[in-house]
């Protein structure tokens, strides 16, 4: 045996925490001084600019937030190996064959020599 | 079934791992504040500061901003079971709780699942701030995580030839430790991985090099910009608990070795007495790898610490690991 997981215990003790998160959640909320969702002290924090202002010229930009790529940090420091990777990706049917040939005998090779 | 052992015992330990972990990780972040000030010659604030700071914070007044959805509220919440949960799964200096129920896998499930919370949080704010925070810690995460696995998966699987109960469960490392392989390639092997693990856990407690995704003088404090009040401190709480964690993981592979036995303890006292033990060997591997680390480094960009974490840390652990299973494999 591997690996194993009871879950019907991982349901009840993430309940448990659950529990405990909400109960701590419901003191804090009584004993503070409540909770603001209305008026300007809600909105958001962007250095002291304005959120709400609108910017001439960028109008069709929604929010204030323009970098997309969640992953940049990841796909810019390893540009070289996602290069290869993209450079792979051909778009030839003749090119998937050949991978899928060579992956085949390498796997065969492997299971030939260790039996 | 035996309802008092299989339900009423593990959630009695529960409860008190839970209350004894958020003193103890809150009171080591308060030491580890005071220490990183005396090596910068400052006073420092007192010990239990981040205490008190919970308390303010959970007394002061809760704002969520007008662009903010319901995963805003749901987030700290959601962030704090799942470290209560993942405690059930953790190595204390005994067997976890729950260490038949689940095995590394859950481990390391619940540990990232911290910080999917985190990171969903953060991007339900609405706040430009908050939302690159999580694009660099969602690309810290899937960096930092192929190291660690890949070291845990092949020295859990070389402790399971050693002979133990189960293979992968988190209560193999009380059974038999690292250093027990006994080859010279092995022993060089683990002081690879003590290393990467070293990196891993610096980079998920996210100090020194790694504190990018919070980075305080750069953007506001990154994911927890939005949050204040009762949410901010319920967070506070989640990373103390994470900190503490992680390095219960670290502490439990390269130092399991209890002092009950010394004692001739048995029972709830030996338990209590390895708790202790291994909350002292949490604070002096937390003191290398967070006070010593944060004072002498400083902060990379996110590109250079994916390229650090890719190229050198998984390199390393590639290395160890090979090392170690070396003997088995040829």
């Amino acid at each position: 045996m591997l690996g194993y997981w009871d879950a019907l215990y991982f349901v009840f003790v993430f309940i448990i925490g659950l529990i405990l998160a909400y109960l701590l959640d419901k003191w804090a909320k009584r004993s503070g001084m409540g909770t603001r969702e209305t008026g300007d002290g809600t909105k958001i924090f962007i250095s002291g600019e304005d959120p709400d202002r609108i910017i001439p010229g960028f109008e069709h930009l929604e929010g204030n937030y323009t970098g997309r790529n969640v992953m940049w940090g990841l796909t810019y420091a390893l540009k070289n190996f996602f290069a290869v990777l993209r450079r792979d990706h051909t778009g030839l049917l003749t090119d998937y064959a050949s991978y899928l040939v060579i992956t085949t005998a390498f796997v065969l090779g492997v299971l030939l020599i260790w039996g | 079934m035996d309802v008092v052992s299989n339900v009423v015992y593990p959630v009695a330990g529960l409860l008190g791992l839970y209350a004894f972990v958020s003193l103890a990780s809150l009171v080591w972040e308060g030491i580890d504040r005071k220490l990183v000030a005396r090596m910068q010659r400052r006073i420092g604030p007192p010990i239990l500061q981040p205490i008190y700071d919970f308390l303010k914070l959970a007394s002061k007044e809760t704002i969520i901003p007008n662009t903010a959805n319901y995963m805003f509220r749901a987030a700290p919440i959601l962030a704090l079971a799942t470290a209560i949960a993942l405690l059930a799964y953790t190595p204390v200096g005994f067997e976890p709780i729950l260490s038949g129920k689940g095995d590394v896998i859950v481990f390391i499930y619940l540990l990232t699942l911290i910080s999917f919370f985190k990171v969903l949080g953060a991007v339900s704010s609405g706040n430009p701030y908050a939302k690159i925070g999580a694009a660099r810690e969602a690309a810290l995460m899937v960096s930092r995580e192929p190291a660690m696995m890949l070291a845990i998966f092949t020295i859990m699987w070389r402790i399971g030839k050693l002979g133990v109960d189960k293979p992968f469960s988190m209560a193999t490392f009380y059974q038999h430790n690292i250093w027990e392989i006994g080859t010279p390639m092995s022993f060089v092997g683990a002081l690879i991985l003590l290393y990467v693990f070293a990196v891993w856990l610096a980079s998920e407690i996210e100090v020194g090099f790694f504190n990018i995704p919070d980075a305080e003088e750069e953007i506001a404090e990154g994911l927890l910009v939005e949050y204040s009040g009762r949410y901010l401190a319920l967070l506070k709480l989640t990373k103390a608990l994470k900190g503490y964690i992680a390095a219960s993981l670290v502490v439990a592979i390269f130092f399991p070795w209890g002092i009950s036995g010394y004692f001739g303890l048995s029972g709830l006292s030996a338990n209590v007495v390895d708790l202790l033990f291994h909350t002292l060997k949490v604070f002096v591997v937390l003191f290398v790898v967070q006070s010593v680390f944060r004072a002498v480094t400083g902060r990379l960009k996110i590109t250079q610490a994916v390229d650090f974490l890719w190229k050198n840390a998984f390199l390393a652990s590639l290395i160890g690991s090979l090392l170690i299973a070396m003997e088995v494999i040829m």
